[in-house]
């Protein structure tokens, strides 16, 4: 395979929306499964670093090169066949397939040419019957599908429906020495005794040890692909993945809650977690999300100049807080019932009926959708700005798991912390699984050693409690200075164990 | 004062389908929308209530399934809906559809004040309102980018037109197409949405109509056919090698250019 040496045509692939900017030699676009293997097998050969890119979307720097070979997915980017079993479908498609065209492919594609008659029946088939779609829903549409599950990419819908890699039912696995494994979920499950790989490899379960981070951590019951899954590029690169894809449910109702604070937000939430806690049906929330006062002040500063927000309505004045709700199901009756519920909750809260609004159909919600969509391009966008005279500034932001049983001190902490440090910050996501975003703006060095101290501080806090760093978006490249330090001696030398049973031959700490 | 808006469920996207046949559009997609103007011509339609005192009434043709954003537009605040559906109206040009309109508003009517949406995105004629309002009989103003005064009096409006804007001011009846640039729809509240989720649709057809001959309404009724509809092609002559962002940039400056002079 020739590596073309990285020029100024290719400058755009040494960053990617965490504004972070890095350094590579060559870079390679493999165009099938073959291809990668070679180039990794090659790569290797050479002793050239890699680095993996998708559709660089992701915030936390994991596809920014330090040098090296750059691998982009981007022209391996088929849905290569469809297949079936009972309710579901799946479609093996190669990682560079972005969120956006899967999407497309769903509501509106025909069979593609290559596609034989029996899978392209299949597909009609599966589209007489109604719609269906991949339920992961991370923000940005470009993203990939390698990259969504080297993140293990999770979005609004989390809550219902898990990270990506719960969603992929076999994958075609590319070590770093060119090998391919073929892995069918649960053909390789961990065990008391941990889990032998398709190389013959042993990896031990990560036992009572505080994770620390999402990635590699080990523990029984888990399926080999979900531990890949989440694994940010060290352990190899998917060159095909099977989705699992799912009929939409018939109905949908989206609801924005306005609080005039947010405490109030913060006490209807609690409440309706009880209620959620307290009752077997657990089918019809799907999405409970916060947005503070920046948040909301962000968008109705741009809601006349960016388009896409244009279609909604001018956020209500006085509004400190935002909730943003999503149920599905096929029951309308019920759906409906619980809505009636929440809506008797918001009033105990002190809600007013004309803060609501509702979106009755899944077509209306995407209105709102755009709403929580819109807001990392918001931020993106500040920090762009500041960018201009402060080039140093790159995006900053946490994604901390913490326990679901201490919402309240999390949201309080993050509250308090930020208004006292005078940092700007935003604070908004998954605030029903205790799983907010924060992100920070920094104008000088001052600003940004106090961020740094701030995240420490709350990263402290954190892992004493078994919590997890991040969560969400990965720790890239950015967060490596935040969580490795938290991590104990037998953490770490877990991980090494695990990377050397993948044949990594790097250090990673 | 009595107030229609007239409403239309559209396919999400745009359908490319056609029978050359009957020379109709198929609706491939199986999910529908309002029509995305037509929010725009709810709030007016509410606004005006507001400030009449008056009664808002939802019309809209289309098949039974339409009834769902007829109950959007109650849970936006209309006071009322209408759903005409009849077999006999399938296949309707501008002509039909108008006349279809004209016989709902009729029967439940007379209105002072008559609102549609400037457009439709699978039609897209823009040509309803017009035909509308001379079945009914009454002024229209079309391409309405802003209301200055709707009030028991009358109207005052800005209207768009070619080259620039234009007052217009009149009093009731009149029929006002609205662009969305004339009003912030309101999103419906979740008290109001699940009281409209219960509310009833009227549901009329043919047989409640005075004229009930089939030959005036649907492809029967439609004097005009859609002969075709399909997608300019290009030939790309001259393709490009983009060397770096300030040459694309220049390439894209001559081309401006060149395509200014052209137009002067």
């Amino acid at each position: 395979m020739e590596f073309e040496v990285i020029s100024k045509k290719y400058e755009s692939y040494l960053m990617d929306e965490s504004r972070l900017s890095g350094q590579g030699d060559y870079i390679v676009f493999p165009k099938d499964t073959q291809a990668l293997s070679a180039a990794l097998r090659q790569a290797r050969e050479l002793g050239l670093s890699v680095t993996i890119q998708g559709g660089r979307t992701g915030i936390a720097g994991g596809a920014v090169p330090k040098g090296g070979l750059i691998v982009s997915l981007e022209k391996m980017d088929r849905i290569l066949s469809i297949e079936t079993s009972q309710e579901y479908y799946g479609l093996r498609v190669e990682p560079g397939l972005t969120r956006e065209s899967l999407l497309h492919f769903l509501l509106r594609a025909a069979p593609p040419d290559e596609w034989d008659k029996e899978q392209a029946n299949m597909l009609l088939e599966m589209k007489n019957k109604g719609r269906y779609f991949f339920p992961p829903n991370p923000t940005e549409a470009s993203a990939t599908l390698g990259g969504m599950f080297a993140t293990n990419a999770r979005g609004m819908n989390s809550f219902r429906f898990g990270g990506t890699a719960e969603h992929i039912s076999a994958l075609t696995w590319i070590c770093w020495d060119g090998s391919a494994w073929k892995i069918q979920r649960g053909e390789y499950v961990f065990n008391d005794r941990g889990l032998t790989l398709p190389n013959g490899k042993n990896i031990s379960l990560l036992n009572r040890t505080k994770p620390v981070i999402a990635a590699l951590n080990a523990q029984k019951g888990m399926d080999l692909i979900d531990f890949l899954g989440g694994s940010e590029g060290l352990l190899g690169v998917a060159a095909e993945l099977v989705l699992t894809i799912r009929p939409v449910p018939t109905n949908g109702w989206g609801v924005v809650y306005f609080f005039e604070s947010p405490h109030d937000a913060l006490a209807l939430t609690q409440i309706i977690q009880d209620r959620y806690n307290s009752t077997d049906d657990k089918s019809v929330l799907s999405a409970w999300d916060y947005y503070d006062a920046n948040v909301l002040k962000l968008i109705r500063d741009n809601q006349k100049t960016m388009p896409a927000l244009a279609e909604i309505p001018e956020i209500p004045q006085g509004i400190q807080a935002a909730i943003y709700c999503e149920m599905e199901g096929n029951d309308e009756e019920n759906l409906e019932a619980v809505l009636m519920e929440h809506m008797n909750c918001f009033l105990e809260t002190g809600g007013r009926e004309e803060n609501t609004w509702a979106a009755g159909s899944l077509t209306e919600m995407e209105r709102f959708r755009i709403l929580r969509h819109g807001i990392p391009e918001l931020i993106n966008n500040e920090v762009d700005k500041i960018r201009q005279n402060f080039r140093a500034f790159h995006k900053t932001a946490v994604d901390f798991q913490w326990p679901v049983t201490c919402v309240e001190d999390t949201f309080t902490r993050y509250h308090e912390d930020l208004a006292k440090s005078g940092i700007k910050g935003f604070i908004f996501g998954h605030i029903f699984e205790n799983r907010l975003h924060v992100n920070f703006l920094a104008h000088n060095t001052e600003e940004i050693k106090a961020i740094q101290e701030l995240m420490m501080d709350w990263a402290h806090g954190l892992v004493q409690k078994d919590g997890i760093i991040g969560a969400e978006n990965g720790i890239g490249k950015i967060k490596r200075d935040l969580a490795v330090p938290l991590c104990s001696p037998e953490r770490k030398n877990h991980i090494m164990r695990v990377l050397e049973a993948f044949g990594v031959e790097k250090e990673f700490i | 004062m009595k107030i229609a808006v007239c409403i239309k469920q559209v396919p999400i996207g745009i359908s490319t389908v056609m029978d050359i046949e009957k020379g109709v559009l198929i609706r491939i997609s199986s999910d529908s929308i309002m029509n995305p103007w037509d929010p725009y011509a709810i709030e007016t339609a509410l606004v005006a209530a507001r400030q009449t005192e008056g009664r808002t009434v939802a019309f809209s043709m289309g098949p039974l399934h339409a009834e769902k954003i007829l109950r959007e537009a109650m849970a936006m605040g209309i006071n009322e809906s209408i759903l005409l559906c009849d077999s006999a109206f399938a296949g309707s040009d501008v002509y039909a559809t108008a006349y279809t309109l004209s016989c709902g508003l009729k029967k439940a009517g007379p209105f002072d004040l008559v609102l549609c949406g400037q457009q439709t995105t699978d039609g897209d004629t823009a040509q309803v309102p017009y035909s509308l309002a001379k079945f009914l009989n009454i002024p229209v103003v079309g391409w309405v980018k802003k209301i200055e005064k709707l009030d028991v009096e009358g109207y005052s409006v800005l209207q768009e037109i070619s080259g620039g804007t234009m007052r217009v001011v009149g009093k009731y009846p009149v029929l006002l197409s609205i662009s969305k640039e004339a009003a912030e729809p309101r999103v419906p509240t979740l008290p109001n949405r699940l009281k409209a989720e219960k509310s009833s649709v009227t549901l009329w057809g043919l047989k409640d109509f005075e004229n009930q001959n089939p030959q005036c309404y649907g492809l029967k009724g439609s004097p005009t056919r859609v002969r075709n509809i399909f997608t300019p092609s290009f030939d790309v002559k001259h393709p490009l090698i983009i060397e770096s962002v300030q040459a694309e940039a220049a390439m894209i400056l001559e081309g401006l250019k060149l395509i200014s002079r052209e137009v002067l």
